[in-house]
């Protein structure tokens, strides 16, 4: 799945890219997508948001962190998160049970 | 719809601030960076770094500390150079052949010519007795 549209996949390329060493926007939309939407490999975390419309994955052991929207279904964003937010937020399982309580959004 | 970005003012976002949308003037994703700082902290850290446009090409005669003065964030006065104050920091700016420039701080420079310049500069003379008596 796609982010929203090219101009979403652009500009969150242009922020993000780099961070995963990517060169193009369709490498990182492909990365994107498998991440949210493919196999989830052991050290990955999965969960909804009580609004049931985003749908959050977050990789432990790289920082992988990406969120999608289930309807309709595309991809909202996809980064690895900052070691220092983890850490602020008291570690990994810390980190992502506060993503996915989040309604602030 | 046209929407304004809370961090640094840009008032034609396309989308609204909130579900990781990026302003394409300063940077911020909204939901990512913003939890992270508060848009006060991102707005400054966004002036402290130039004031850039983050995304593609600006609008025409687009200039970020501009925006900022419009939306009333920073003062600008008018005293032979220009002071412009962000939370106790000043930058002096002074006419060197027909630009701004910014000698201490961080580079900006505004090309002093065209109408909206001009009334830039006379409301900041405007102010020149409230901000620099």
């Amino acid at each position: 799945m796609p982010f929203m549209n090219s101009w979403e996949r652009k500009i969150h390329f242009f922020k993000h890219g780099h961070e995963f060493g990517v060169s193009s926007e369709e490498e990182y939309e492909h990365m994107a997508d498998t991440f949210m939407f493919g196999d989830m490999t052991p050290p990955t975390q999965e969960c909804m948001r009580p609004s049931l419309v985003d749908r959050l994955r977050f990789n432990r052991r790289n920082r992988h962190f990406g969120v999608a929207c289930v309807v309709p279904v595309f991809i909202r964003t996809f980064y690895p998160v900052n070691p220092m937010k983890i850490a602020r937020h008291g570690g990994p399982d810390s980190f992502f049970a506060f993503e996915c309580g989040r309604v602030n959004l | 719809m046209r929407y304004r970005c809370p961090v640094c003012m840009y008032d034609a976002l396309p989308y609204p601030p909130t579900d990781y949308h990026i302003c394409p003037c300063c940077g911020t994703e909204f939901g990512n960076d913003d939890e992270d700082f508060s848009h006060e902290q991102l707005r400054e850290m966004w002036i402290t770094s130039g004031a850039h446009w983050f995304f593609g090409n600006p609008p025409p005669d687009w200039n970020g500390f501009i925006q900022l003065y419009g939306a009333g964030f920073i003062l600008l006065s008018f005293t032979g150079f220009i002071v412009l104050s962000f939370r106790g920091t000043e930058t002096e700016i002074q006419k060197e052949s027909g630009a701004l420039r910014t000698i201490n701080k961080f580079e900006y420079s505004v090309p002093f010519a065209g109408p909206n310049q001009d009334f830039w500069l006379r409301r900041s003379v405007a102010e020149r007795g409230s901000h620099n008596p």
